[in-house]
């Protein structure tokens, strides 16, 4: 183990990793990190204080990486189109509108917010690196979900159901749109040309784990195909609920600096939304995955948009 | 055979057996049996239902009865206006059908003079021997709007096969009754549902639909009661029909406490989409009563709901008779257990 520990934080997920310097790149280290984040779905490094150069480095030693799916600019970001940034303020300063406060407020269910990164993308991210770079002084704390816990822990005649459906997934699925709002009509109006939607297993099998991950989320994922309306809207509402049981999440108190990897196949994550009207920047880069394929070899397909595709790729 | 609404897009026909060719629409009687002249059914609704017209209950032939039992396979509820049965009568042709159950005391309920074997549906009954409308008492505590879908005494391990239910005064309007076809639900679930379904078991329980309030005084004395004569059992979700092969989804909303084997979280969940689907409105047929009419359902493929809209101060009293019945039987053979209380035994028909 290349001079750094691993401390386990909750029952089923997360690790802090202590002592690692992601400052440089370090083949030996990224593979070890890589493993603790396959074994623990989501860690963390604290202090790090990386910038976009910093953060695209790390992140480049796993794997191709995404470009950010909307169009921002400013504060360095011309030059990395890998970096997303997740801030009130830029979104106020860029669109005059905070959506993230605009989604809270259209969620369906107290527990829509929870979703996968881009899981409506027929090939979604296989991890995410976050970073903190302002974070409020109270409030701001990300959770995330074990979905291989939620998968081993439904019963074994519902497991045998979830093993043979595949679930829609789309951007706006957990959310009540309201098309008269001009704040809603911009967003539909964004969303509108290029609509995205995938199908994936409601199982799949992790590609390097070989776990079964229960690939569902409250935010996206929008019908069961191959169910009736009713029944899908039912049993979707089964499994959110197993996929947000309190017992296989972790809650992140961020700190300026500190970094999250999280393994996107395996985890779903939830800002609480506690701290309007605070600063928070937070910078996020995604690491290129695959297709996913549920245990009776049914493989994600496309149903609406494009694949993503890596910058450079 | 005529059935007029066959050839409907996506109308689903069933399969009619051979004694069951009389209908309406064919004029006279086109039956094997000669004592079938005159008699005719009349389909009511899309998945269940007929009426049965020009016969008198109370003079049927064998030959009479089999039509009957036929028709009730294929229909599920029959319905026969203008019997006038006395509660004699009412007897002597249940009698027909097979042996009689009723439960035993305490719950006996309430029933006419001499007549052990017939249970009273009536509001003003019930006040005048509990002092309160018990059953709409506990319409008050139904934890859903649904929640009084009921298939009668499934938490009986053997819980009867056919109801037989005879109106003696109803009300001028309101009243009703609607029943549900189980196996049509069962037909109309998705088929991973279905093979869900197949493999899961569901205890039944009295109450279960109703949100008891144990520090409440009438509740905790029923509670009491049924603690002291507990009456629960598990019953495959899906049941097999022997006659027809016909599978039910045979839940109901009012009896059925929990599925086994999964958590109670999935349970709840599991049970909303299977109550869903087994009272989807069309899968019913609704009956509007009038004083003399008769019903008869197979209690084994369908649950029914009294609305519970008819006016204040007005008599509502039907009479109930019920058949003995099956353990019910899985797809995968499972056979209905027992949790607690003794199985239904058959009434002499000297009474007890």
């Amino acid at each position: 183990m290349p001079g750094f520990t691993i401390r386990k934080l909750a029952g089923y997920i997360g690790a802090e990793i202590e002592g690692a310097d992601l400052s440089a790149p370090d083949p030996q280290a990224a593979s070890a990190i890589w493993e603790a984040m396959l074994a623990h779905k989501v860690v963390f490094v604290r202090g790090q204080h990386l910038d976009h150069a910093g953060q695209v480095a790390f992140a480049r030693q796993f794997g191709q990486l995404l470009a950010r799916q909307r169009p921002q600019s400013g504060g360095g970001l011309d030059e990395f189109r890998e970096v997303w940034t997740i801030s009130p303020q830029a979104d106020l300063a860029a669109y005059g509108l905070d959506h993230e406060a605009l989604y809270r407020q259209r969620r369906t269910g107290a527990h829509a917010g929870w979703h996968t990164d881009l899981s409506d993308s027929v090939n979604p991210p296989a991890a995410s690196v976050l970073r903190a770079e302002s974070v409020p002084s109270w409030g701001g704390d990300t959770q995330w979900v074990n979905l291989a816990a939620a998968y081993a822990g439904l019963s074994g005649p519902v497991q045998r159901l979830a093993d043979r459906i595949a679930a829609e997934h789309t951007f706006l699925a957990g959310y009540q749109m309201i098309a008269s709002d001009p704040g809603d009509a911009s967003v539909l109006a964004m969303i509108g040309p290029s609509p995205k939607a995938a199908v994936h297993p409601v199982v799949a099998v992790h590609p390097e784990t070989g776990e079964k991950v229960l690939f569902v989320n409250p935010a996206r994922t929008r019908r069961v195909i191959g169910l009736a309306p009713p029944e899908s809207s039912r049993v979707l509402a089964m499994l959110f609920e197993q996929a947000t049981r309190s017992e296989y999440t972790v809650r992140f108190r961020w700190q300026p600096g500190d970094i999250a990897l999280w393994d996107n196949r395996a985890t779903a994550h939830l800002g609480p939304g506690d701290a309007d009207g605070q600063t928070r920047v937070m910078h996020r880069v995604t690491i290129a995955g695959t297709r996913l394929t549920g245990p009776d070899g049914f493989t994600s397909q496309l149903i609406a948009g494009s694949e993503l595709v890596p910058v450079g790729g | 055979m005529t059935i007029s609404q066959a050839g409907s897009p996506g109308f689903p026909v069933p399969k009619m057996s051979a004694s069951h060719q009389h209908r309406a629409d064919d004029g006279a009687a086109a039956g094997a049996t000669p004592d079938l002249a005159g008699i005719r059914v009349q389909r009511i609704a899309g998945y269940l239902g007929a009426g049965i017209e020009g016969l008198r209950l109370g003079e049927a032939s064998d030959g009479i009865i089999a039509v009957l039992r036929s028709a009730l396979l294929e229909h599920q509820v029959l319905f026969m206006r203008g019997q006038d049965l006395d509660h004699a009568a009412h007897v002597a042709f249940a009698r027909r059908w097979g042996e009689i159950t009723r439960r035993p005391p305490p719950h006996r309920g309430v029933f006419p003079e001499g007549f052990p074997e017939i249970l009273t549906v009536d509001p003003q009954a019930e006040h005048d021997l509990f002092g309160l409308d018990f059953e709409g008492r506990y319409r008050g505590r139904w934890t859903s709007c649904d929640a009084g879908w009921h298939t009668d005494l499934t938490p009986a391990v053997n819980p009867p096969s056919v109801s037989i239910l005879r109106a003696e005064a109803v009300p001028s309007f309101g009243g009703d009754t609607q029943w549900a076809s189980l196996t049509a639900a069962y037909d109309g679930l998705s088929a991973p549902l279905q093979d869900l379904a197949c493999e899961l078991r569901a205890e039944h329980a009295f109450f279960a639909g109703c949100q008891m309030i144990a520090h409440d005084e009438l509740d905790a004395r029923v509670l009491a009661v049924n603690r002291e004569h507990p009456l629960a059992c598990v019953h495959p979700v899906v049941r097999v029909i022997p006659e027809t092969g016909k599978r039910a989804l045979f839940v109901n909303p009012a009896s059925v406490s929990r599925i086994m084997g999964v958590s109670a979280a999935e349970s709840r969940h599991l049970l909303g989409l299977f109550f869903e689907e087994a009272t989807r409105p069309e899968y019913t047929v609704r009956h509007q009563w009038r004083a003399g009419d008769v019903a008869i359902w197979d209690n084994r493929v369908t649950a029914h709901l009294s609305p519970g809209d008819a006016p204040a101060g007005e008599r509502r009293r039907l009479h109930r008779v019920t058949i003995m019945g099956d353990r019910p039987v899985g797809p995968d053979g499972f056979t209905s257990e027992a949790v607690a209380g003794d199985p239904f035994y058959p009434l002499s028909p000297e009474g007890e």
